[in-house]
């Protein structure tokens, strides 16, 4: 029923990168569960522009650095 | 587990439940002569009490999704599975309804020639619950497997 998305992302490396930060904190940060974030990580969820946004500029890094569409 | 994980499990348990209970009452409570299908007096105080859990079980959920208030009530992906849910638990519903719509219709021809209106408003009970279950238990699967 659910397809894994072909969007990719190093949400996971970005979150150890930053001492080991966990999946709930970023959730807190970005206005998000645990549950979407792990989605993410797993690549069974792609989040709309504006989490995605979020999440990267979290990290400090841009869109493209944490998530990728391959061609 | 998210609150609105543990919503959907109460509400596919006790619709289940509910379902369970009236179709298991359902046919002790109808009669079949000379094609007609009538019910007994009790088919009322069934559908009564159905209606009455189906408001306590929802009290319930609710209380639940009240009592876990966390960091973030509801997201994106929430919102989304809701979607899904609800939309594919009105398929089942149209399905079912026209299922049931038809086979009346197909009865009449063969066998039944009328219908008492109490049984007809108790199979719309249980197929709003059976829908009920679908929509929760969708939920559920969504959770779990991504969303």
């Amino acid at each position: 029923m659910m397809a894994k998305t072909n969007i990719t992302n190093n949400v996971r490396r970005m979150r150890f990168m930053m001492d080991e930060m966990t999946q709930q904190q970023l959730a807190d940060h970005v206005g998000v569960t645990r549950q979407t974030i792990m989605a993410i990580e797993a690549g069974r969820y792609s989040p709309s522009l504006e989490v995605a946004f979020k999440i990267a500029r979290h990290f400090g890094e841009p869109l493209e650095s944490v998530f990728s569409y391959p061609e | 587990m998210t609150k609105h994980e543990k919503t959907a499990w109460i509400m596919t348990l006790g619709s289940a439940l509910i379902a369970f209970y009236l179709a298991s009452s359902l046919p002790g409570l109808l009669t079949i002569s000379d094609g007609i299908i009538t019910s007994h007096a009790g088919l009322e105080y069934v559908c009564l009490k159905v209606i009455i859990i189906s408001a306590v079980v929802e009290i319930i959920a609710g209380y639940v999704a009240k009592r876990n208030k966390g960091a973030v009530e509801i997201d994106e992906r929430d919102v989304l599975i809701k979607y899904k849910a609800s939309h594919f638990s009105l398929l089942f519903l149209t399905v079912g309804l026209v299922g049931a719509i038809g086979t009346a219709l197909v009865s009449q021809v063969i066998l039944v020639s009328a219908l008492d209106i109490t049984v007809l408003f108790a199979v719309m009970l249980l197929l709003l619950n059976a829908a009920w279950v679908v929509r929760h238990g969708t939920e559920i699967v969504l959770h779990r497997i991504g969303g």
